[in-house]
């Protein structure tokens, strides 16, 4: 029997003593994973929604007019606009580049008509690449076919029109498929239609008035990519106008980045809190067997024999509650996601934190007996055996 | 002597479990109280910055016609402007029911005039407010400060060649470019923007708004009930939630509120655990002694009595003990580490509800091994030695 | 009516998947007054004879009337109160709560009965000083030796005056001067009327004893009175 087996022996004696030793380190380890993990997962979904849309650009044709609106309300005493259009073919260009970076494009044909004598805006849309770049969109109806439209909710209000009714523009008759829930924009005041159905009513083909688009996919925002991009559409389309579009997604980017801070205070705090877990786990267990080291002292072991036999045991039982703890941390984390409503993010199997867990446990499990063993090992074995 | 006394006796004598077991309850509640204060303050912190960037909120006059501009292109309004927005109006918004969550209010003139043969459009706005609104706003130059200061959109600058600190005239008025707005991407970059009192006079819009922007608070009441409170006080206007902020809100902050519920759970969950476990391995080294009482005669309900005593004297001292170095210590690592002004008050409700869950976990959990050596026959009880 | 009497009990045990037959069918009178040694080597039964007499350790098979009520037919919680009122138990290693006084530990029995402080101190302090530890009353066990532990468990199983006390191996752990001591102290209180068994090793001690038991097999050998001991 050599001092390894001590250790062992011991373990398999005192089983309900070592089922808590290895219960509070399973959770200290299982807080410290849950809580890392579920953190992470929160940090990535928080970006993701952020970044679902990307860098938007508004591709326009250069013009020597100043804004004559704000927030959608006009300035101007007539009807006015660009006399210049974009050509339909720089949607090609722009599915061409698609691959190294665009991706959503929504080219618009927007154009004034009247209607039962008020004057109104038809923008022609792509709705697919719309509804992208807009996920707050919410189509009350159907989204519309040939001859159909969907109406902003002001218009729907000003036309008294529902879903269902019809309605004339430039001579053709429409229905309307659905109604534009509100969105507290211009967006409310518009008529939609699909883009080709726009430029054959009004006999504009190939015509675009200006287009939207997500220069760089979600989360691969490159300042030096995205200028190169802008550089590359001017100068193949003299006369168009590429400006990266900044505004409050922007500034809510950092609140993520702030998450990312905090995500990085909870694992500091657990992790301090799961090594305490250990510590006085440990250092009661080691306190209760006084008497046990008096024994071991009578009959000849020397003190570091006794800080072997320990930490031998300290180990065996840290690694084990490390490997649990790090499962059912996992474990609980995917049972708890759900409850954070709409997470998307998986919570995987992450070897990294698992090794790490497994690490802490058995660094702090040695630690946190190291010094009560040593106490315990100094004592005078009369000492020892005193003290029950 | 009574049971209770054989209780304190017992906490009193054996200092250095009561010291662990107290430790365990400490470290429990203080756990469950740092990572809740901190995460609820971090909840709100973050929500009231959410709520502060860019307008959720936006005012217009009822009859404001179709005037609308889309893509450039603009057509008029129709009809008649008799009811529109006041300076007025700013103060209803800001003396409505549920004023204190209103964070911001950005009220804009809007209108034409010319300089230097072209067509120019000023929008008249409170500074100061504007600029804590759009947070996001870069220029060249200083601040707008005076009355005649200006801040010009990126387009603008570069159309007439000014750059902050040059002096333009508008209307006969000398005006002093104070700042050039980055380019935005937005009508903005085509922009005049000026004092809000100058611009009405400027416009001959005495006293007249184009439109407010409002930035809300949604965190303690919904937007739906902030709008509903503005509609009731400015029975002119029409008022509306942008939804694309709604929506983001939702996504981000609302969910945030719901992982720090979760992260409570789990905490609470494992803070009973951690209890659980010091109340019952101490329990459970007792089950010799426990063999004796009932040999004396004690029944269970004797005994239950004296470990469930010491057990709520543990769950009291740890409980209370774990809230104030929970507290104090998210007071001292919060603001360090999330680098955010985090305010943790001392909450009493949280403190009174931690300290019951820690008594009733602590009784519950030491209740579990009594039972267990209650049951034994007291010849097997006293074999635990 | 006897004081004790056991009824044809047997106890068997289950020691790891095998029964072990600890006490076979056996029968035995105890009257009032007595002062009995149960002796036999390791393992014969005896303990488990003492401590089902000591209504501790319900048997398989039989029944144990103390006084005429059938121990075992009580529920648990009844047969706790009686162990309250009837028996004294002194345990092998003396069993003191470490974290009670000498005179805590001597009050315990009382704790869960209708005294009052004051008459529990005064109970308490009785005994003590009957097993001449009254100048010690407020030190804690392991501030004491082995012997005064010994009378302060003996102080603890009889402050309740029940009419029988059980003692397992009383003078096991003390030197061979102090069991005397402790031996002389039950002699004692015999002859005030109490009716003692104890379990002993010690040959020694069965010169204060009135009767002998000899336990081998989980049956009883035979039972030998001696005349009393002066």
């Amino acid at each position: 029997m050599h001092l390894g087996n001590i250790a062992v022996n011991n373990l398999k004696v005192r089983k309900i003593k070592v089922l808590f030793l290895i219960l509070g380190i399973v959770l200290g380890i299982t807080t410290v994973v849950t809580l890392t993990s579920i953190t992470l997962a929160m940090q990535e979904q928080l970006e993701d929604n952020l970044n679902a849309v990307g860098q938007l650009a508004i591709i326009t044709p250069v013009s020597d007019s100043l804004s004559l609106s704000y927030n959608g309300v006009s300035v101007a005493s007539t009807t006015s606009y660009q006399s210049r259009t974009i050509s339909e073919k720089i949607v090609e260009k722009l599915e061409d580049i698609a691959g190294q970076g665009v991706s959503v494009i929504a080219p618009k044909l927007v154009q004034p008509v009247e209607i039962d004598s008020q004057k109104m805006l038809v923008a022609g849309v792509n709705f697919d690449s719309e509804l992208r770049l807009k996920p707050y969109w919410l189509v009350k109806g159907n989204l519309p076919n040939t001859k159909q439209v969907v109406l902003g909710l002001l218009a729907a209000e000003r036309l008294g029109l529902a879903a269902g009714d019809t309605v004339d523009i430039n001579g053709s008759r429409f229905v309307v498929s659905g109604i534009l829930a509100e969105t507290g924009t211009v967006e409310d005041k518009l008529i939609y239609m699909a883009l080709p159905e726009a430029q054959r009513l009004f006999k504009r083909a190939g015509e675009i008035t200006f287009i939207e688009v997500s220069i760089m996919p979600p989360g691969k925002e490159d300042v030096y990519r995205e200028q190169a991009v802008i550089k590359q559409l001017e100068d193949e389309f003299p006369g168009v106008n590429v400006v990266p579009v900044k505004d409050q997604k922007q500034a809510r980017r950092d609140i993520v980045d702030r998450f990312a801070k905090f995500s990085v205070l909870v694992s500091v705090v657990v992790l301090v809190i799961g090594g305490l877990i250990v510590l006085t786990t440990m250092m009661s267990s080691v306190k209760e067997r006084t008497r046990e080291i008096g024994i071991f002292r009578a009959i000849g072991f020397r003190q570091s024999h006794i800080i072997k036999v320990f930490l031998t045991e300290a180990l065996i039982i840290s690694i084990v509650g490390g490997v649990i703890g790090y499962f059912s941390g996992i474990l609980l984390a995917k049972f708890a996601s759900p409850f954070i409503a709409q997470l998307d993010v998986q919570i995987g199997w992450n070897p990294g934190l698992g090794l790490a867990a497994v690490l802490t446990s058995s660094f702090i499990g040695l630690i946190a007996s190291a010094y009560p063993a040593y106490l315990a090992a100094r004592l005078d074995p009369v000492e020892a055996f005193r003290s029950l | 002597m009574r049971l209770d006394s054989i209780a304190i006796n017992s906490l009193k004598r054996r200092k250095s479990k009561m010291l662990f077991m107290i430790l365990g309850m400490i470290l429990a509640t203080a756990t469950v109280v740092i990572l809740y204060s901190i995460t609820t303050a971090m909840n709100r912190e973050l929500a009231e910055t959410f709520d502060e960037i860019g307008a959720n909120i936006i005012v217009m006059p009822k009859s404001d016609g179709m005037s609308l501009s889309y893509g450039g292109v603009s057509i008029p309004a129709a009809g008649s402007k008799e009811v529109m927005l006041t300076n007025d109006d700013i103060i209803k918004i800001n003396t409505i029911p549920n004023r204190d969550n209103i964070a911001y209010v950005a009220p804009k003139v809007l209108g034409l005039t010319r300089y230097q043969g072209k067509k120019i459009t000023v929008v008249g706005v409170d500074f100061p407010y504007e600029l804590k609104l759009k947070k996001w706003w870069q220029f060249w130059g200083e601040k707008p400060v005076a009355v005649t200061d200006l801040l010009l959109g990126s387009r603008v600058a570069a159309m007439f060649n000014k750059q902050p600190g040059d002096v333009i005239n508008i209307g006969g008025t000398e005006f002093q470019v104070a700042a050039v707005l980055e380019e935005q991407g937005t009508e903005e970059d085509g922009l005049v923007f000026m004092h809000l009192l100058k611009a009405q006079e400027l416009l001959d819009k005495e006293n007249e708004l184009s439109f407010i922007e409002v930035a809300a608070y949604c965190t303690t009441c919904p937007i739906e009930d902030i709008i509903a409170d503005i509609e009731n006080s400015l029975p002119h206007a029409r008022v509306t939630a942008l939804a694309e902020v709604v929506k983001a809100r939702q996504q981000v902050i609302d969910r945030f509120t719901n992982f720090t519920y979760a992260v409570s759970l789990i905490v609470v969950l494992i803070g009973a655990l951690v209890v659980m476990m010091t109340m019952m391995s101490s329990v459970s080294e007792r089950t010799a002694e426990i063999g004796v009482y009932q040999a004396m005669g004690y029944r269970k309900g004797n005994i239950f009595e004296i470990i469930l005593t010491e057990a709520m004297i543990i769950g009291l001292i740890g409980g209370t003990l774990g809230y104030v170095v929970g507290i104090a210590a998210a007071k001292s690592l919060a603001p360090a580490i999330t680098n955010m002004q985090l305010t943790i008050p001392w909450n009493p409700l949280i403190g009174v509800s931690v300290v019951f869950m820690a008594v009733v976990v602590g009784v519950l959990s030491s209740a579990y091994p009594a039972v267990l050596a209650a049951k034994l026959d007291p010849v097997e009880a006293l074999r635990y030695i | 009516m006897s004081l004790i009497e056991v009824k044809n009990c047997t106890k068997i045990y289950d020691s790891g998947g095998t029964a072990v037959e600890a006490l076979k069918e056996v029968d035995l009178t105890i009257e009032e007054g007595e002062f009995v040694a149960l002796i036999g080597p390791s393992g014969s039964g005896k303990s488990t004879l003492l401590t089902m007499l000591g209504a501790l350790n319900p048997p398989t098979r039989g029944k144990v009337l103390i006084d005429g009520i059938d121990v075992y037919d009580l529920p648990a919680e009844r047969r706790a109160d009686f162990r309250s009122s009837y028996i004294g138990f002194v345990f092998q290693q003396f069993q003191l709560i470490p974290y009670l006084t000498a005179i805590e530990n001597v009050m315990l029995p009382l704790a869960i009965l209708r005294y009052s402080h004051a008459e529990q101190v005064k109970m308490a302090e009785n005994v003590l000083e009957k097993v001449g530890l009254a100048d010690k009353a407020k030190r804690l066990p392991n501030q004491l030796s082995g012997g005064e532990q010994e009378r302060v468990a003996i102080a603890r199983a009889i402050v309740n005056q029940p009419p029988i006390v059980f003692a397992d191996e009383p003078t096991g752990s003390l030197d061979t001067k102090t069991g005397e001591e402790i031996m002389k102290l039950f002699h004692t209180l015999n002859q005030e009327g109490l009716t003692i068994v104890m379990v002993t090793h010690n040959e020694e001690n069965l010169k204060y004893v009135k009767r002998t038991i000899v336990v081998r097999d989980g049956m009883i050998e035979n039972s030998n009175f001696h005349g009393d001991v002066a």
